[in-house]
């Protein structure tokens, strides 16, 4: 189902006015909730764990936990920045519950099958994993930070805000996980980056 | 500029969020540095690279009946909610049920005081601080403690105050497995420091079960928050004790 960006209206007044009635028990409230974020919800959670199923049950989770947590919600707290922090909370505990932080080995290993065939959708699929699979090289602060800014588009500014953290900061974690990944990019794809 | 901020830079500038000013700089490095340069061809690439991956990689979309399907889960939670609440309006409405019940419990209790029956289990819980009530826990922080919390889903506030990381164990009983203090409860326990924290507890503690208990002090002293950590610390002894086979 191809929903509305939910980051275009986070923080907007009708966030916080739909919580408000959610809170106060008006399910209706609550389902334009569901609608307006489970798009971005289940693409946030796809680009961690790279599996569809996966990325479904988190978003049922994230909303089961807010309806859940709508007794002690704090109205003036940003919706989405709660959202999109309980996506990551959950995206990164499935991969840790299924060892997937670990998988680079297999992806490495399927990368090298691909040089035989020539199929194009193949490389850039065994590419994807390639990168998905390096990310546990990276410190849990650049891994979060490059999948929301390069695989999902956030801002500097909006990562900032679901970390609670500096713009600053953000962009230091941003550079040294690119600088990361090039190197490993570069090292399996060397024909990719040759006469550069 | 030095070569080590330069690539810093250059990764910045390949995702547009680099200052004019600092591009102007950058421009002027990379024009008398070739291996800075070839680092800025080469962020390119890789910018490139992953940005095809990614564009052609995207997940399925949710199935039509989504948001059906998480009412569906929502109305399951509501209803043991409601179905607990019936067992207390058992009491409420039923002063006779009560009553029975009270009486039961005072046989049970007259027969633990005279015999040797639960004895064994009460010394364990006396012999093992750590875990506590949660009503006792609520005493020992003067009642002004608010909880539990599922970790995950509270929101800090922006605050000063007192905070016990606890573990359920049974019932309303917890285990203190870590106490802090703060000024400002939002910064400290920010994202994603304070999930690796608890990711940390998590797997010492070897459950999931992590919930935190806030006593809320504003405008209160760094010395008043620390009183009050040190005498929780004192007779609650926080810590992990690893279960059999952890």
């Amino acid at each position: 189902m191809k929903q509305a960006n939910g980051r275009l209206k986070a923080g907007t007044s009708s966030d916080s006015k739909l919580i408000a009635r959610a809170i106060d028990g008006d399910m209706r409230s609550f389902e334009e909730i569901v609608n307006m974020y489970a798009a971005r919800i289940n693409s946030i959670a796809y680009r961690f764990t790279g599996s569809s199923e996966d990325a479904r049950d988190i978003a049922q989770e994230v909303f089961l936990r807010l309806y859940k947590a709508l007794k002690i919600f704090d109205p003036q707290f940003k919706l989405s920045t709660w959202l999109y922090r309980i996506t990551l909370n959950q995206s990164i505990d499935c991969l840790r519950k299924r060892g997937r932080w670990r998988s680079r080995e297999v992806n490495v290993n399927t990368a090298e099958v691909k040089s035989a065939g020539p199929d194009v959708e193949t490389e850039q699929k065994q590419r994807i994993d390639f990168i998905r699979g390096c990310l546990p090289d990276l410190s849990e602060h650049q891994r979060v930070v490059l999948v929301l800014r390069d695989f999902e588009g956030f801002t500097t500014d909006e990562i900032a805000e679901i970390f609670g953290s500096k713009p600053g900061t953000i962009r230091v974690h941003l550079a040294r996980a690119r600088i990361k990944i090039k190197q490993l990019l570069k090292a399996k794809y060397p024909d990719l980056f040759e006469g550069k | 500029m030095k070569c080590d901020e330069a690539r810093i830079k250059i990764a910045l500038y390949v995702g547009g969020e680099l200052e004019n000013d600092d591009y102007e700089e950058l421009l002027k490095h990379i024009q008398h540095c070739s291996r800075c340069a070839a680092e800025l061809d080469e962020m390119k690439s890789a910018k490139t690279i992953v940005r095809d991956a990614i564009t052609d990689d995207n997940p399925a979309d949710l199935p039509s009946d989504f948001s059906s399907q998480v009412m569906a889960d929502v109305d399951d939670i509501k209803a043991r909610v409601r179905s607990k609440d019936s067992v207390r309006r058992i009491f409420v409405f039923r002063p006779a049920a009560a009553f029975v019940f009270a009486a039961a419990a005072i046989v049970v209790l007259a027969l633990a005081l005279t015999t040797d029956i639960f004895k064994s289990e009460d010394k364990i819980a006396d012999s093992d601080p750590s875990t506590v009530e949660w009503g006792n826990l609520k005493a020992a922080f003067n009642n002004c403690l608010e909880g539990p919390y599922d970790l995950d889903s509270w929101q800090p506030p922006s605050e000063p105050g007192v905070f016990a990381v606890i573990i359920k164990e049974n019932g309303d009983r917890y285990r203190i497995v870590y106490i802090d203090e703060s000024g400002n409860l939002s910064s400290f326990m920010a994202y994603p420091w304070y999930r690796q924290r608890k990711n940390d507890m998590i797997v010492r503690a070897g459950s999931e079960d992590v919930f935190v208990a806030v006593c809320l002090m504003p405008e209160s002293s760094k010395k008043s928050r620390k009183s009050i950590e040190q005498d929780i610390k004192d007779e609650y002894k926080p810590g992990f004790k690893l279960k059999d086979g952890a």
